[in-house]
């Protein structure tokens, strides 16, 4: 029993070893853990972009495959992010051409979604958040959420985009703009850490 | 009343609320299956050379 466990654990720690330790004569980059790195801004970008979870696993699954299969066009040190991100962009755009739009019109499955809690008042909740970033432009969305969230800069963004610059920035500043709408944020008083407290006394206690 | 700020204070609520939503996405746990695909491509490869996968 004992001596049946202790070879178990050896078979297993044999098993393991090499494949961490010896990775073919020391390569000092890794495609495959390159890729593991970027899977979770991947499939975030993933999400906003098709902003379905099931979706989006199929799409950075396709990536993945895709990635793996013409890794020689990849040059070491350059951006492994952004070129991924650009496989999964195209990706997603000819699956639309493919599939078509399947989904429900997401004005209306936004407007019966945004909820009023009271009790929140003064604090945007992450559901909210995302159903209005979900009512935007395909193009404006992928724009704001590669600024703004994956950390890319104008000219990254561009690059993964495939237009100017300029494009990204208006594209991004249309964004803003709607998404301030949709939200009714006017940046003074609607919401934010620093301004709930504030807002909440005045709210609870007008007559005072 | 802080009109000249408030623009740019509401650009900053939706950037922070922007990058929270993104970051609790890319907090999940990735799909076993997404890593198995990693895997067995790696294994196809160290196994075969290239282009055994496809």
């Amino acid at each position: 029993m004992k001596r049946n466990g202790r070879a178990v654990r050896a078979a297993r720690t044999e098993m393991s070893a090499p494949h961490t330790k010896i990775a073919e004569g020391a390569t000092p980059f890794s495609f495959k853990r390159e890729m593991l790195a970027a899977l979770p801004g991947l499939r975030a970008f993933a999400v906003s972009l098709s902003r379905r979870h099931d979706r989006a696993d199929d799409l950075v699954q396709e990536t993945v495959m895709k990635a793996w299969g013409k890794q020689e066009s990849f040059q070491p040190g350059t951006n492994m992010r952004a070129w991924l991100f650009t496989i999964l962009r195209n990706e997603f755009y000819s699956q639309m051409r493919r599939k078509g739009r399947e989904l429900p019109d997401p004005d209306g499955v936004f407007a019966g979604n945004l909820a009023t809690h009271p009790e929140q008042y003064g604090k945007l909740d992450m559901a909210d958040f995302k159903a209005a970033l979900d009512t935007l432009p395909d193009d404006q969305r992928e724009a704001i959420v590669l600024i703004g969230a994956s950390g890319f800069a104008y000219e990254e963004a561009a690059e993964i985009a495939g237009v100017a610059v300029g494009t990204i920035k208006s594209r991004v500043n249309r964004a803003r703009i709607r998404l301030r709408e949709i939200l009714d944020v006017d940046g003074e008083s609607d919401y934010g850490p620093d301004n709930t407290s504030a807002l909440l006394v005045n709210k609870s206690f007008p007559s005072i | 009343m802080g009109k000249r700020s408030s623009n740019h204070d509401a650009s900053d609520a939706i950037a922070s609320q922007l990058k929270r939503y993104y970051e609790s996405v890319e907090q999940e746990p990735i799909p076993g299956q997404l890593l198995d695909l990693l895997e067995k491509l790696d294994e196809a490869e160290r196994a075969g050379g290239t282009g055994g996968a496809h």
